[in-house]
Parts: C-alpha cells; sequence; structure tokens
C-alpha cells in the first residue's frame, strides 16, 4: 500500500475533523470532531514514520495520543461543569460572554 | 501483490452471500406470528423495566478518569519494556520515577474521595 | 546504555519547578492552611530561578537534543518565573475570597510554567509541543476552576475546543513538515530547507498550518476569537498569567521554529507574519474602543500589543528580535501591574466594569497612580517603559526597509490612547459612589510596588537592558 493513500486517509480524516467542528453543535460532538483531527495527524505520523523508516515519529505517536488522552480527561471534566450548570445541548446556548452582556 | 488478495476477496463475498442465502430462506420458511411478549427484549425470563438506554451515574466517569491515566500509562511501559534489559537500572529508576509521578495522581484522588462509593 | 547529553545541572530548574508542583498538589491534601501553598510555590520560583544561574551563558542541547539551554531560553525562563511569581502574588487574596479550591490553582500554575519553560529551551517539534500542550491543559482547567461561575465554565470550554482544534492543527503542520524534512529537530529541518526541500508544495503547507497553530496561541487577528471570552471569564490572576506568560511562550515557540528551523521560507513568512501584525494590532485597537469591562478591554488591549509584537518576526532581524524580547518583558510587567489594580478594585466590592473604577484616585491614589503609569507604558508615551519596547520595534522595522509597518504602528498607538485614557478620566475626574478607601492587601501592595517599580526602571536605564536582550537575540 503506498504511503500517498495513508496520508490521504489521515487527510480525510482531519478535515472530516475540522468540517464537523465547525457545523456541529453538541459540545460532546465537538470533542469528539477535535479527537477526529489529532487522529487524522497522528495516523500521518505513523505513516511519515513508516516510510522514512524513523523512530521518532512512532514516539511522538505516543505521546500525541497521551496528549489527547488528558486533553480529553479534562475536557469531559469541563462538559460536566458546563451541563451541570444547566442543561446545555448547544454551544450557540453557551453565550453569557460576549458584546452584549 | 494485487492477486494475493483475490482469495480474501473470493472468501469474503462468499462469507457475506452464504449469512444473506441462509437467512433469506429462514425468513421465507418460517412462520411468522409476532405479538407483544416475543418482541420484548429477553431478559432471563424477568419482564424489562423502563428504557434500555439508561444514563449512567456521573460517579462512574470519575472512575473512568481514573481508570484512563493507568490505561494510557501502559503505552509507555510497552516498548520500555521491550528494551529494559538494555536500559539496565537508568531505565529501571526512570520508569519507577514516572509510576511515581502517577501514583501522586491516586494520592491526590484517594485524598478527595473519589475512590470512595457513596 | 544511557541517553546521551544527561545533565541534571542544566534542567534543575525545570526539576525544581515540577518538584514543587507536585509538592504542592501533596501539601494541598494534607493541609488545612493554605497559605502555605502560596508561599511553597513562591519558595519553589525562586530556588527554580537560582537554579538558572549555573546555566547562564552557557550554550548546551542536553537530553539527547531534547533540551537546548543558551541565553534566549535563559531570558524567557526569567521572565515566566517572574510572571509566576506575580501571579502567585496577586492570587493570594482572590483565590480565598472567591473559594477557589487553592491546591489545584497553584500546582495548576506551576504545571503551566513548566510548560512554559518547555516551549522556550528546546529545538525539537516534539517537545515544543509538549510544553504547549502543557501550558494548554493545566489552563483550561485554571480558566474553569471558578465553578459556580457559569462565565468561568463558558470560557473554559471556549478555550478548550478553540484550542484543542488549533493544537491538532499545529501537529498536522508538524507532521507535513516531518514528512518532507525528515526530522523533528529545527536544526535539521533548515538543513533540508536549505538543500532543497524548501520547493516543496507540502512544506509550504506544513508551514503554514504550524503558522496557524501558533498564532493561534498568541491570539493574532484572524485566530483571536477565543481570547476575549476567555481572558473575561477566567480567574483574573489567570487572565494575568496566560496575557502575559502563555503569549510570551507562544513568542518564544514562534521564534525557535521560524528564525531557527524555517529561515528557508523567510520571505513568505515575513510577509505573513507583516499582514497579521497589521490586521492584529488594528483590531485589538478600534476593538477596544468600545469595551465597557476592564477584562475585555485588556483582552483586546493584549490581542493589539500582540500586534506590535509580531512587527519583530515581520522584520526577521536580530534587531527584530531583541525588539520583541525587550517588549515582551516590558509588557509582562506592566500588565501584570495593571491587572493587580483590577483584582484590587473587584475585590473592593466593586464589579469588573469600568466605571466600577469611578473615583479610584481618591479611594487609593496609590494604586490608581499605578494604573496610570502602567496605561501610559501601555500606550507608549515617552518616559515609560512601553515607548522603549515601541521605539526598539520601530527602529527595527525602519532599518528592514518596512517603513509603512512602522507608520501602522505609530497610527495605533494613537488609535489606542483614547480607551486607555477613558479608564484613567473614571478613576480621576469622576466621584465614587462609595467614598471609603480600598483596604489593600499586602501581597496586592507588593506585586504592584514591584511591577511599578520593574516598569519604571525599564523606562530609565532602557539602554542597558536593550544591551542585554540584543545579546540574548544573538544567541538564536
Amino acid at each position: 500500500m503506498p504511503l500517498a493513500a495513508y496520508l490521504l486517509v489521515s487527510l480525510v480524516l482531519f478535515v472530516l475533523g475540522g468540517l464537523g467542528l465547525m457545523i456541529r453543535r453538541n459540545p460532546l460532538v465537538l470533542l469528539m470532531c477535535v479527537e477526529l483531527m489529532w487522529n487524522g495527524a497522528n495516523l500521518a505520523f505513523v505513516a511519515l514514520g513508516r516510510g522514512l523508516e524513523a523512530m521518532s515519529a512512532h514516539v511522538f505517536a505516543f505521546v500525541v495520543i497521551t496528549v489527547a488522552a488528558a486533553e480529553v480527561a479534562i475536557g469531559l471534566a469541563i462538559l460536566v461543569l458546563v451541563f451541570r450548570g444547566k442543561a446545555r445541548q448547544d454551544v450557540d446556548e453557551v453565550n453569557l460572554l460576549g458584546e452584549r452582556g | 501483490m494485487v492477486i494475493n488478495y483475490l482469495e480474501v476477496g473470493i472468501f469474503a463475498l462468499v462469507a457475506v452471500a452464504f449469512v444473506a442465502i441462509t437467512l433469506a430462506i429462514g425468513s421465507l420458511l418460517r412462520p411468522k406470528n409476532p405479538y407483544a411478549n416475543k418482541l420484548a427484549p429477553y431478559e432471563c425470563g424477568e419482564i424489562p423495566v423502563g428504557d434500555g438506554q439508561v444514563r449512567f451515574h456521573i460517579r462512574y466517569y470519575i472512575f473512568a478518569l481514573v481508570f484512563l491515566v493507568f490505561d494510557v500509562e501502559i503505552i509507555f511501559l510497552y516498548p520500555w519494556a521491550v528494551v529494559l534489559e538494555q536500559l539496565g537500572l537508568f531505565g529501571l529508576v526512570e520508569m519507577l520515577i514516572f509510576l511515581g509521578l502517577l501514583v501522586v495522581g491516586l494520592v491526590y484522588a484517594w485524598r478527595k474521595k473519589v475512590l470512595r462509593w457513596v | 546504555m544511557a541517553v546521551t547529553g544527561m545533565n541534571f545541572t542544566l534542567l534543575l530548574p525545570e526539576l525544581i519547578l515540577v518538584a514543587t508542583g507536585i509538592l504542592l498538589v501533596l501539601l494541598d491534601l494534607f493541609t488545612e492552611q493554605k497559605r502555605v501553598l502560596v508561599y511553597a510555590g513562591l519558595a519553589g520560583v525562586l530556588a527554580s530561578l537560582l537554579a538558572l544561574i549555573p546555566g547562564f551563558g552557557t550554550t548546551a542541547s542536553i537530553w539527547a537534543d531534547m533540551i537546548q539551554v543558551d541565553s534566549l531560553a535563559g531570558f524567557f525562563k526569567i521572565v515566566f518565573l517572574a510572571v509566576t511569581a506575580l501571579a502567585l502574588l496577586v492570587s493570594l487574596e482572590y483565590v480565598e475570597r472567591r473559594q477557589i479550591q487553592a491546591g489545584e490553582f497553584y500546582a495548576l500554575l506551576i504545571f503551566a510554567t513548566v510548560g512554559m519553560f518547555l516551549m522556550a529551551s528546546s529545538l525539537n517539534l516534539l517537545v515544543i509541543y509538549l510544553g504547549l500542550e502543557l501550558v494548554a491543559i493545566a489552563s483550561y482547567a485554571l480558566v474553569g476552576l471558578l465553578k459556580q461561575d457559569g462565565r468561568s465554565v463558558e470560557a473554559s470550554i471556549k478555550y478548550l475546543l478553540v484550542s484543542s482544534a488549533t493544537s491538532a492543527v499545529f501537529l498536522f503542520g508538524i507532521s507535513l513538515v516531518y514528512g518532507t524534512t525528515g526530522s523533528l529537530a529545527l536544526p535539521q529541518i533548515a538543513q533540508a530547507l536549505a538543500a532543497g526541500a524548501a520547493s516543496q508544495p507540502v512544506l509550504f503547507a506544513g508551514m503554514l498550518f504550524l503558522l496557524a497553530g501558533l498564532a493561534f496561541k498568541v491570539a493574532a487577528f484572524p485566530f483571536h476569537m477565543w481570547a476575549p471570552d476567555t481572558y473575561e471569564g477566567s480567574p483574573t490572576p489567570i487572565s494575568a498569567f496566560l496575557i502575559t506568560g502563555a503569549e510570551a511562550a507562544g513568542f518564544a515557540a514562534l521564534l525557535r521554529v521560524f528564525l531557527v528551523g524555517l529561515p528557508g521560507l523567510a520571505d513568505a513568512w515575513t510577509t505573513i507574519f507583516a499582514a497579521l501584525s497589521v490586521l492584529t494590532m488594528t483590531y485589538g485597537n478600534v476593538t477596544a474602543i468600545s469595551q465597557t469591562k476592564i477584562k475585555r478591554l485588556m483582552a483586546y488591549s493584549a490581542i493589539a500589543q500582540a500586534g506590535y509584537v509580531l512587527v519583530g518576526l515581520a522584520v526577521a532581524t536580530g534587531q527584530g528580535t531583541a525588539a520583541m524580547l525587550y517588549y515582551l518583558l516590558v509588557y509582562a510587567f506592566m500588565t501584570v501591574g495593571a491587572f493587580a489594580v483590577i483584582i484590587l478594585v473587584a475585590n473592593s466590592g466593586a464589579g469588573e466594569e469600568i466605571s466600577d473604577f469611578r473615583g479610584l484616585s481618591q479611594r487609593s491614589p496609590f494604586f490608581a497612580w499605578a494604573l496610570v503609569i502602567y496605561f501610559l507604558s501601555l500606550i507608549g508615551i515617552p518616559p515609560t517603559a512601553g515607548f522603549f519596547g515601541k521605539l526598539n520595534l520601530f527602529s527595527a522595522a525602519i532599518a528592514a526597509d518596512m517603513t509603512w509597518l512602522a507608520v501602522v504602528m505609530v497610527i495605533n498607538s494613537v488609535i489606542s490612547a483614547p480607551y486607555y485614557f477613558k479608564v484613567i478620566r473614571t478613576m480621576f475626574l469622576e466621584e465614587a459612589a462609595e467614598a471609603e478607601p480600598v483596604r489593600a492587601p499586602a501581597s496586592l501592595t507588593w506585586a504592584t510596588a514591584i511591577t511599578l517599580v520593574v516598569t519604571i526602571l525599564l523606562g530609565l536605564v532602557p539602554d542597558q537592558v536593550y544591551s542585554w536582550v540584543r545579546l540574548v537575540a544573538g544567541a538564536l
């Protein structure tokens, strides 16, 4: 399988995540979209690491997985706070801050 | 290269076709007599209560978080275990420090009474 | 087998900070005296500062070239430690008053500082990314620590979503650059560029991704939308910490990545940075004019100041870098100082609207005059440190034949004057609703006094500091 195919998949994942971030409104889904973007980048890393036969990319992928886990943990904690305040399912309703207030 | 996958492809097709054909024959032959009791989800003979999609208590989420830390730690342990002999004492001490830092997190969770089931 | 370049002495500042952070977590669990945490934190910061001394003037690549010790890293570490120490000081009263969980607050503050250290002291994209994430993850929690306050939680979730998306962008940029140059180390990337990789369109795309990712972190114009909300909603000491510390760390990473790693594409990115700079400062200043909340005003002011600092990257000369460093140093002190006054006013029972500053000159002349000096410095009125900061950037732009950029800077400084003066007028000319003097806790007085002295000193002896900064910039 050529390297380009893996890179294409990674790009598709990344773009899907980015698009989802723009059109979806549920904060939990947004968090998942961000994860999709991260995984897209990570897949590119692993593929390139194979292509270049270098270990540094694999190490990087491990680090990214760990960071992503930490990010999700804190993200979920904050989401719980958001939902606890008011059962808000839509980021457009999270609007206490801004020019109008 | 591609030809090697031909067998796999044929096998996959046959597998899918087998399941589809068997199910199709079954649905043609068997008698159809649905009623409420029969359609209910099977829960070991008990009458099902409530919705299948229940909300989990938020307290599971905290456990998930604590689990996550030690879950992700494993991906560092595996590569470490592979090269441990070459790393020698240095590698061992390094990993002990790493685990020690994670234990601080566990101590934190314990003192904050996260581990207590209320 | 051991790692090449194992050097504990040069890594000591980071190690001390990590140890301090962990100590704070544990101390918090076993003591009810939360003030102890602040003192322990300050002691850790001081110890880390002292530990910087042995490494001063040396340039070394340690820990398998993951950590770079040089005077640029040293400079930024001093700035970060100063910001952290001041943030600890101004937090003392705030944390008690708002009933924030003290242990988490101070420990995360220290961990975020470690992240900033990593961002400034590595030539490896992996470590820079790790530092960036350490700062980001710690700050998501810090921003949302006022858990009862919906605004704080909202600021946190907005910051989290935008920041993690930009981290993904930055990460993808790293993977593209890695794919084309075959290395994560910035010097090797520069070599690959010089050897002909510069012509690849994929690398150019990677450069754009890196630029976008880091531009988000410093809140440059099209990537700024998280900044006002985050800075308004978060606990005020954290706003100050993020605006000064995290932003300086972002600039440190920008300097490393673009000047060390991607000089081969300088033609392209200098143009982009020049455009970003003009847009950022103009947008920040114009939007700041109509603000009625002091923290939003400071947020837009921070965006504008980031625009000024970007001039240094647009010119991409040693002089430009030196001017950036000088400005970041000055900016850190005057902004934390201004936030100390904001915290004082908020603690005195008034809110965080600009109108709450009414009659502050009578209620607390010292703090009112201190804020005047910070604001004059932020505008860039002559005898202040901010003036010399802008002057350096200005002359760097002229020296690099970018006179138009210098002119835009001057115009922007003029635009910025009214909104700062609006606050000053409110303090001095409008009557307070209640006339009783503001009780200032010692910690806030200290923080204000220190920042005031430094702001004035940097204005009195700009040449000495500038020649030092020139030396530091030469290390890049």
